[in-house]
């Protein structure tokens, strides 16, 4: 999940209002937010990817002004005026990055360097997030005052030149591609022969989306305008990207918008608000709580939302930005959050089931007293094993059920358990013996389909152990479920010549049992004989 | 006196004591029937009750040095002068080129017995036979034969005077020193009793310490898990068990979250090798799924990404498939089991872990009925302060979260999330009613009910730990 670091002083700022520290910690818990560590100065915080409006600090107060009904401040649904700034969309950027959208925030104050920080911040958040890393959609900040309209959006080849972000000289989009770690990064979103590029009415560069903007248009904090601009393969994230800005930037700070006209047409109307109809009794029936439609419209303003009762339903106004509400359950949450769950007393459900254990579950419990009755110790491993253990220390062949994707390359899943069984007495050879283990546990195998079974596995490590103990403990511990075993000589790379035997079980076989071999205990530096066996549950006992 | 418990290593040690004391570890080595181990462990044992002593020892023993061993081969030089002297006389150099190095000895040795006589004359000097007719044997000779090639204790020499002189001599005997223990019985002690099989008429030390065994026992986390689910049962829920191997369809389609969802990209999902041959839904389910991830996500929906096996990231994927194909009205229902994520295990994380999840189904179940479990639940496992906080899941709404104080590390932490199941999942599959959820960790309770900060603990299964656990009700 992203995460975000509040300064305290700027939040009192962003606020305009005093607020203690507890309290303003407590008010972000209360939003949904998660505290990941918190000091004198600041706070992290870590933030669900369905709020991406809470990227930035002042995202996050804005909501916290309603909540703490600073100076009875109503989130406000941000108007764009109608302008006649353009820019050119050419056919050439079709294939490649089709969409643009474009918004110009004006104002007579500069914006400081910790507003553009936050910006940035946000930005960066909203790629990785929505944007899917850049590849379907990506935001430029530009000072606006620096740009001649009207702007072209269309392509050009890799020799064209200009001087990108943080550089001072000019580069070629070749070398960009190549040389700058952006390029590297994100260059393979971009066709080869020629790339995207958004150029004033004077020639000069001002983006090269998704990549990076130029360095002449960059804001500072001298810049006083700004236009955003969003370039998409995908319109919809490109219009929830551009809508989150717009209504964050509207409702901290004092901007006013203009339309961009994209060639020719303007598409303010796709930042419209819509309406959704909620039912008193469904919050109620949800919540488990009895609150008037009152309540819920002031439980909703809190939230930063705009309602409204009409014929007894209260209709809800819901900005575009909020695309995260899908369905009325959402709005529930909104109520929730408002109403704070502070004031719902938990109560236990009327209803009366009788709780039952699962069959497998009986059986599993019952074999696994029955060892313990023998005396052996119950362990636990995981089911994803180091390849090393379970094929090379005990000469096994591969399972041929592979995982696609380990993040850990030595990852396999076990398709027996004795290798994990004698890694943990390799790890235990300085306790005492006789050591006598034993665990339950699924393994995998792939055939027409995969196949998952529940085994038994034992292991008992001791100066006298031998194939007859492990072969009583075996005939032993399923004599209680009417099972009996016959063994019948075989070979295997686990265990020695002549001492391994399979588990019969009305003439199907379920298992082996033997004395591990002299080389295996080397490979696992166990230095006293070991015998084991492992049984299949699975089609055994149920 | 109390009388005496030995271990069955203590008793041998002391009866080959009876037999020959004192002994050397060696002695009692053949005596016994322990190996080395064993009897160096016996020994201490002895040793700290008091019941025996052990006397570190110097033995010196004495060998013969490559001077003497050549007299031993050869002659003494004063034995090989006389030899010589014997048949004729001889000058000085004459005798010097035969005897060589033994020269001076045996001039010096055979002149001060009186057993040749040194004449000088014009010409040179002679040596001739002296007045004292030697031995056939000397002391020396004999004690050079006696020792040979051994090597002997020097006390065990009764002929003190020639081992002396021999001593004198350059390269003749060589000294070797030996530490040993020797092991004796204390003698302030009666043993007496300690052979008598019956002892069990006798009076024991009934108030000493006795030996301790190994208990076997479930694992400390296996406890937790049986913990959970006893609680849970005992709430009226009935388990539920399913593969750890699920199609991505019941993992995530089936639970409204989209394809292009980060959480089933690659890095934070298992994908194995197998792609699902048969049908992973009614065809009914597969359209009515389609339809709403089309519609709510603007996407196109994929069978074949649906059907792609995972090892499943939680036990969501049995419930809502069990809930989906019975459909009852009103049911309360859990699983527990391992779920996995593609992460790298730390101290606080592990890529495979076990769960805990419930679903409450009913017409009239609400969000505080979740909390009501909630908090029972913690009451049961000994957590009482607790508090909710919202938080966000993809396919609940509204979602909380129980965060419970943890009083070692002072902060509160996350134990469960919960929500009510959103209707984009509840519809598609036909369900009418509301279904609640709720999940959590099993680790994070057992991290805190055995005090372990480091989450792989449980999977280490270090016998130190697993056979000295402590009983927790």
């Amino acid at each position: 999940m992203p995460v975000i670091t509040l300064n305290f002083d700027r939040m009192q700022m962003l606020m305009g209002k005093r607020i203690k520290t507890s309290e303003l910690v407590n008010a972000l818990t209360s939003l949904g937010l998660d505290i990941e560590s918190q000091n004198e100065e600041s706070v992290r915080i870590e933030y669900s990817p369905n709020r991406p409006d809470y990227g930035a600090d002042f995202g996050i107060s804005n909501t916290l002004k309603c909540f703490l009904n600073v100076r009875d401040k109503n989130h406000k649904n941000f108007v764009i005026e109608k302008s006649n700034y353009k820019i050119n969309v050419s056919p050439k950027v079709k294939k490649i990055r089709p969409y643009l959208y474009a918004i110009i925030a004006k104002s007579k104050k500069t914006i400081d360097d910790n507003t553009i920080k936050q910006l940035i911040t946000m930005q960066e958040d909203l790629h990785n997030g929505l944007g899917k890393k850049r590849k379907k959609a990506s935001i430029g900040f530009h000072d606006f005052d620096k740009i001649a309209f009207p702007l072209v959006y269309t392509t050009v080849e890799l020799s064209h030149k200009f001087i990108p972000l943080g550089q001072s000289i000019k580069f070629s989009i070749r070398d960009i591609l190549n040389k700058l770690s952006v390029g590297k990064q994100y260059g393979h979103l971009v066709a080869n022969k020629n790339a995207p590029m958004i150029i004033d009415s004077k020639g000069v560069t001002v983006s090269f989306p998704p990549i990076i903007n130029s360095s002449y248009t960059t804001i500072t904090n001298n810049t006083k305008s700004i236009l955003i601009e969003v370039t998409a393969t995908d319109s919809i994230v490109a219009e929830d990207v551009l809508s989150i800005i717009i209504d964050i930037l509207y409702n901290a700070f004092d901007y006013k918008f203009y339309n961009v006209k994209i060639d020719g047409i303007d598409l303010s109307y796709k930042f419209k608000t819509r309406k959704m109809t909620l039912d008193k009794q469904f919050v109620n029936d949800m919540l488990g709580i009895n609150i008037s439609n009152n309540q819920i419209i002031r439980s909703l303003k809190k939230s930063g939302l705009a309602s409204h009762a009409s014929n007894k339903k209260i209709i809800c106004t819901i900005p575009r930005s909020r695309f995260d509400i899908m369905d009325k359950v959402d709005l529930v949450e909104e109520v929730l959050i408002g109403y704070g769950v502070e004031n719902l007393d938990s109560q236990l459900p009327k209803s009366t089931n009788l709780g039952n254990k699962n069959t497998i579950t009986k059986y599993l419990d019952a074999i696994t007293m029955i060892m313990i009755g023998l005396g052996y110790t119950e362990v636990l491993n995981q089911s994803l094993v180091d390849k090393k253990i379970q094929y090379f220390l005990t000469q096994q062949n591969e399972n041929n059920l592979a995982l696609l994707n380990s993040i850990n390359r030595n990852y396999v899943l076990r398709n027996n358990i004795i290798p994990s069984l004698l890694h943990n007495l390799s790890k235990n050879v300085h306790n005492e013996y006789p050591q006598k283990l034993f665990e339950v546990g699924t393994t995998f195998l792939k055939s027409d389909m995969i196949e998952e079974s529940i085994n038994l596995a034992c292991v008992n490590a001791n100066q006298t152990t031998n194939f007859t103990t492990l072969k009583s403990v075996l005939q032993s511990a399923f004599k209680p479920f009417d099972i009996y075993f016959k063994t019948k000589s075989t070979s295997n790379s686990i265990f020695s010549n002549g001492r391994a035997a399979l588990i019969i079980c009305n003439s199907h076989e379920v298992g082996i049992i033997g004395e591990i071999s002299k080389n295996v205990l080397n490979n696992f530096k166990i230095r006293i004989p070991v015998s084991g066996f492992e049984v299949k549950l699975t089609g055994l006992l149920f | 006196m109390k009388s005496l418990i030995l271990h069955p290593i203590e008793k041998q040690i002391i009866k080959a004591l009876k037999m020959t004391v004192p002994s050397k570890f060696s002695v009692l080595l053949q005596k016994t029937t322990l190996t080395e181990d064993q009897l160096r462990r016996g020994i201490e044992w002895l040793r700290l009750k008091k019941l025996i002593d052990v006397i570190d020892q110097k033995e010196v023993l004495v060998s013969l040095d490559s001077n003497a061993l050549r007299s031993y081969n050869e002659n003494m030089p004063e034995r090989k002068i006389i030899k010589l002297v014997n048949k004729r006389d001889y000058t000085l150099q004459e005798l010097q080129q035969i005897l060589k190095y033994d020269f001076n000895a045996a001039i010096s040795k055979a002149k001060k017995n009186n057993w040749i006589d040194i004449i000088s004359t014009k010409k040179n000097v002679i040596v001739r036979i002296g007045k004292t007719k030697p031995p056939n044997t000397t002391a020396e000779e004999k004690l050079i034969s006696d020792i040979a090639y051994a090597k002997i204790p020097e006390n065990a020499i009764i002929d003190t005077k020639s081992l002396e002189s021999l001593k004198k001599r350059s390269g003749f005997i060589k000294s070797h020193i030996i530490k040993s223990k020797l092991i004796l019985l204390n003698k302030r002690i009666n043993f007496d009793n300690t052979n008598n099989e019956n002892t069990h008429d006798r009076p024991i030390d009934v108030e000493s310490d006795a030996p301790l065994l190994h208990i076997a026992h479930v694992h400390p986390l296996k406890e937790t898990i049986n913990e959970v689910r006893d609680i849970l049962i005992s709430f009226g829920f009935s388990e539920i068990v399913g593969n750890l191997t699920q199609p991505s369809f019941w993992n995530f389609d089936a639970l409204f979250t989209p394809q292009n969802h980060p959480a089933r990209e690659m890095q934070d999902t298992f994908y194995l090798d197998y792609v699902l041959k048969n049908d992973v839904a009614t065809p009914q389910q597969i359209k009515n799924v389609s339809y709403i991830h089309n519609k709510k996500w603007h996407y196109k929906w994929q069978l074949s990404e649906a059907k792609k096996m995972i090892l499943r990231t939680h036990t969501t994927c049995t419930t809502i498939k069990y809930i989906s194909s019975n459909l009852p009205k009103d049911a309360k229902i859990f699983s527990l089991g391992r779920v996995f994520r593609n992460e790298k295990s730390n101290y606080k994380h592990l890529s495979e872990f076990q769960q805990i999840e419930g679903l409450i189904v009913g017409a009239d179940v609400n969000l505080r009925n979740l909390m009501g479990i909630q908090k029972e639940f913690c009451k049961r496992i000994g957590l009482n302060k607790i508090k909710f906080w919202p938080t966000f899941f993809p396919y609940t709404e509204p979602s909380l979260q129980t965060m419970v104080y943890n009083k070692r590390t002072n902060n509160w932490m996350e134990l469960f999330g919960m929500g009510i199941i959103r209707p984009e999942v509840t519809k598609p599959l036909g369900v009418k009613n509301k279904i609640l959820a709720f999940g959590g960790g099993i680790e994070r309770i057992a991290m805190l009910k055995y005090n372990i900060e480091d989450v792989r603990e449980f999977y280490i299964n270090d016998l130190n730990l697993l056979r000295n656990f402590k009983c927790q009700l």
